[in-house]
């Protein structure tokens, strides 16, 4: 890993403005290029595994780093390699679509909303439940690349719809065709929810799990106008107390 | 005690291995390396203006060194790693005012990045106008403390020309503001004299909390355009007239020789097309070199062991150096200041068309990227801003190319020019270790002194400068010292650096050349004779507070004396950013006093006149259009609007046609500028005497006091 993650490591840290968790923390070790500094210590040997791990649960995996390098540093996918030796985590393995039709639901939580999808397009909706939202915490761990070959197969000629960022990310690396339902239904999404061309409001499932005070301050800076078109968004807020509708509360109260 | 446990703060390892960096490149080298770095005690995130306080107060009562932390993109080592400091982050002073429509300003935290903000702006309608390369990854607090300058400095100016207010906390005074008061902005008012003080202070002194900042609307047009120019000479030549006629463009750059080759950029236009002209030469010489087997990753280090053979060799091809020129804003500014501008520089060089300047355009954040292939393969890479006044930059540039190329490889650009001068910004390569890396910055800053250039134009000083910085500024020091007393009397704001007394060095001489458009003039009163001839017509010197100027006026450029007997020359080109401006501390303590000021060329001059309700208002008007008088004010009722140099008859129909009813064309007076500190009113006040386009201003009054 150590070409690109040397890049990152030594460039003047420029991607810094996109990162959602960087800005909303206002941690320095969240920035990317700090986070790649750390890892290539790490690989060199000259940082220990605890503080490895701390700064690579840092990412949220939104990608936007990635998305507004000039160079295009791959540097997402080197944290998610560098987490699945450090703080690997076990995940489901894909389950089978339920249903017919060319519109698959990606069904992240208890919440069920491929019926009334299907209600308001008036066409049929299959639907895939993935509790861990197809496994993103996983990527790159082993039989990361079988996943995505087991997606593209039950896929294959079908479009995702999906409300959740960190499954967003998944479909996008496996190449599939995919939309987010907020799309899907014509509504406007909150300004801070969704922008780019890979999107997450760095809901920041890790800083939920070691981090609550950035957690709480993440929080406290995502919400706006238009409704959260992610569903990882809406959970991280509704964790932190604020009241929110997300994409999927407006489709089901209003069906 | 105080204590600072209520603010958020961490002391974990990687919190303070986060916090043992800037850019510095020494740092950049000893992390590379995997040298250990200083790191902080303590990291805290104040959220306000009384947390910072309660910081501060306890780092001051405890003897421990603070440092003032933005985004940690200085390259000259303010806001390095401190063994057993505490470090203030201040990215949760974040929040962005909206922009007030009526003064054209906008409050800013000190946190801000520099990128959001400019999106905050354009969301709305506005800009900055600040885009430095490093605008992805600073803050508005970091731009002001070091004194920033972005690439279209020729349009918006410097960072301190964008700021008419700031709010700052330190251990002495508690918090207050200076210029401008805002919104959020503490209610205890600093003196005047603060402004200079803070700006370029480094945290030496207080900590930036907030400014407000001037902000325009977005430009409608654009022109950019690349040139060939057959030598470095030749192409200073066409800057000086280009900028001594008032043309005002937002960009001009010049890439010498070597920068020029190594970018890939000069071509002759039959050339341009071709895939390898966007791919510069050392990325090209990598990409080739690199996939020879054994050599990858090393494929710099030979080259980068010769470092006098390479820059032989480097000057025997490069022939031929590219300008880059462009103006924003206004369609009809634009227009007529390019189509002047654009047969001005052909009188000099070959157009290249529009392509080189839209390149640079597109690819204008980019160039810090190209610093990491060095440092991967087995050299370092740095750099390093100087300014001079026009006659003395040949001499800066051909002596810190003859002092350096023994120890590294070295190049330059040229990026922010001036009607009194020009800023250089050399770029170097060596291989070595931290003994190469001093002495190749040893050698370089000798020669910039020596010179009679000042050591940085826009990235400040921080460690690597603080000693050249106080052997330029001499006696003066004393200004800051004082400063520093009342601010910060225990001295743990951001200690050994700025500046770090050493050996005394005389000032060089200060002659003339006609190419300087300068004159010599004394600080106080302005006689007539001098106002007829200078750029800007004071009433007296020094000029007035900067929110109370155009972004585009300069004052007084160098201003000489002695303090305590020992001679001291400050200003040294036409914008220096070695620490806080002390010109003012000279002329207030110092003997045998002498001035330079900008000089108005000869050539077409146009004026006009209007009887209106309200000429202020107008006159105002006039400025928001984009335009650039140069002579501006109401004398018996009527405004008069002059403009200078080849544009001005096309200047002067442009602003005619703001006016209903036209401005009358007249015989050319000089119309003095008030200099003294007006108070902000409302542009339809009949005391008005002095408008920006921001506000208007009146003159003091009894009442006021």
């Amino acid at each position: 890993m150590s070409e690109p993650l040397s890049t990152c490591a030594l460039c003047p840290r420029l991607c810094r403005f996109a990162c959602p968790v960087a800005n909303g923390t206002s941690r320095e070790a969240a920035v990317p290029g700090t986070i790649a500094g750390v890892l290539l210590a790490w690989s060199r040997g000259t940082v220990d595994d605890a503080i490895a791990r701390e700064a690579a649960l840092l990412c949220s995996d939104c990608g936007r780093c990635q998305h507004v390098c000039h160079l295009h540093q791959p540097l997402p996918d080197l944290i998610a390699e560098a987490r699945a030796t450090l703080a690997p985590v076990q995940v489901a393995a894909i389950g089978a679509i339920e249903g017919d039709g060319a519109l698959v639901a990606i069904e992240t939580d208890d919440r069920a909303w491929s019926a009334a999808l299907s209600s308001r397009l008036g066409e049929p909706v299959a639907r895939l439940r993935t509790p861990d939202a197809l496994g993103g915490e996983a990527r790159r761990a082993k039989g990361w690349e079988a996943r995505l070959d087991s997606l593209r197969e039950q896929l294959k000629g079908r479009t995702a719809v999906v409300a959740h960022g960190a499954a967003a990310r998944v479909l996008d690396e496996a190449g599939v065709t995919w939309r987010w339902l907020h799309d899907a239904l014509g509504v406007p999404a909150a300004p801070s929810c969704v922008g780019g061309a890979l999107t997450c409001c760095g809901g920041a499932d890790a800083l939920q799990a070691g981090h609550s005070a950035d957690a709480t301050r993440l929080a406290s800076r995502f919400g706006g106008d238009g409704v959260l078109a992610d569903a990882r968004c809406g959970a991280h807020l509704k964790a932190k107390g604020r009241v929110v509708v997300d994409v999927i509360d407006q489709l089901l109260e209003r069906t | 005690m105080t204590s600072p446990d209520t603010v958020a703060s961490s002391s974990s390892p990687l919190d303070r291995r986060a916090a043992s960096r800037d850019l510095l490149p020494s740092g950049t080298l000893h992390m590379w390396q995997d040298e250990p770095l200083p790191e902080p005690d303590r990291v805290f995130w104040p959220e306000d203006d009384a947390e910072v306080e309660q910081v501060l107060r306890a780092a001051s009562e405890a003897g421990i060194p603070v440092i003032a932390f933005g985004a940690g993109s200085g390259v000259c080592g303010a806001a390095a790693g401190r063994a057993g400091s505490w470090v203030v982050d201040l990215k949760r002073l974040d929040r962005i005012g909206s922009v007030d429509p009526t003064t054209w300003t906008v409050e800013v935290g000190a946190g801000v990045n520099g990128q959001v903000l400019e999106d905050a702006l354009a969301a709305a309608g506005w800009t900055l106008g600040h885009s430095p390369s490093s605008i992805g990854c600073s803050t508005v607090g970091g731009w002001i403390a070091a004194r920033s300058a972005g690439q279209f400095s020729g349009k918006y100016g410097v960072v301190e020309d964008m700021v008419v207010g700031v709010d700052a906390v330190s251990v002495g005074q508690g918090a207050f503001h200076v210029g401008v008061a805002g919104s959020q902005s503490p209610s205890r008012r600093g003196p005047d004299a603060w402004m200079d003080l803070l700006l370029g202070s480094e945290g030496t002194m207080a900590v930036i909390t907030r400014a407000r900042l001037r902000v325009r609307p977005i430009a409608k047009a654009r022109w950019l355009r690349g040139y060939r120019m057959p030598s470095v000479e030749v192409a200073f030549d066409a800057m000086r007239e280009l900028m001594q006629a008032e043309l005002w463009p937002a960009a001009v750059r010049l890439y010498d020789p070597v920068d020029t080759l190594i970018g890939g950029r000069t071509k002759p236009k039959a050339d341009h097309g071709s895939e390898e002209d966007h791919e510069s030469f050392l990325r090209s010489w990598i990409k080739s070199v690199d996939g020879i087997d054994g050599i990858h990753k090393r494929s710099l280090v030979l080259p980068l062991s010769l470092p006098g053979l390479l820059n032989k060799v480097a000057n025997r091809f490069a022939t031929g150096c590219l300008l880059i020129v462009g103006w924003e804003g206004e369609p009809g500014v634009v227009e007529a200041a390019s189509t002047v501008g654009h047969k001005l520089i052909c009188a000099h060089g070959e157009d290249l068309g529009h392509e080189p300047g839209q390149r640079w355009y597109d690819s204008r954040h980019a160039v810090s990227y190209k610093l990491m292939p060095v440092f991967q393969r087995g050299g370092f890479a740095d750099t390093m801003e100087v300014a001079a006044r026009w006659s003395v930059l040949p001499r800066t540039y051909h002596a810190v190319r003859k002092a350096v190329s023994p120890h590294a490889f070295v190049m330059a650009h040229f990026s922010h020019v001036y009607p009194e001068g020009g800023s250089i910004y050399f770029s170097f390569a060596a291989r070595g270790d931290q003994g190469t890396y001093e002495r190749v910055w040893a050698a370089a800053l000798e020669a910039v002194l020596a010179s009679g250039a000042t050591i940085t134009h826009h990235h400040g000083v921080g460690s690597l400068k603080a000693k050249h910085a106080a052997r330029e500024v001499g006696p003066a020091i004393v200004g800051w010292k004082e400063a520093r007393a009342q601010h910060d009397p225990r001295g743990v704001m951001n200690p050994g650096r700025l500046f770090v007394e050493g050996e005394p060095m005389p000032p060089p001489s200060l002659a003339l050349d006609p190419s300087d458009g300068l004159i010599f003039t004394a600080p106080g009163p302005q006689a007539p004779s001098v106002q007829a001839r200078a750029l800007w017509p004071w009433t007296h010197l020094p000029s007035p507070p900067r929110w109370q100027r155009h972004a585009w006026q300069t004052g007084w450029v160098d201003v000489t004396g002695q303090i305590g007997g020992v001679a001291c020359a400050l200003g040294r080109g036409p914008r220096s950013a070695t620490g806080p401006d002390l010109r003012p501390t000279l002329v207030e303590k110092g003997a045998d006093l002498a001035c330079t000021v900008g000089l108005a060329v000869d050539g077409p001059r146009w004026m006009g006149e209007a009887r209106v309700a309200s000429p202020w208002a107008v006159a105002q008007a006039i400025l928001r259009a984009d335009l650039r008088p140069s002579m501006m004010g109401v004398v018996d009722g009527a405004l008069r609007i002059g403009f200078r140099g080849p544009a001005a008859p096309a200047f002067g129909a442009l602003a005619s046609a703001v006016v209903t009813g036209g401005l009358t064309e007249r015989a050319w007076t000089v119309v003095p500028i008030p200099a003294e500190t007006l108070i902000p009113c409302e542009v339809g006040d009949a005391r008005v005497t002095w408008v920006t386009s921001e506000r208007a201003f009146r003159p003091r009054e009894v009442a006021d006091v």
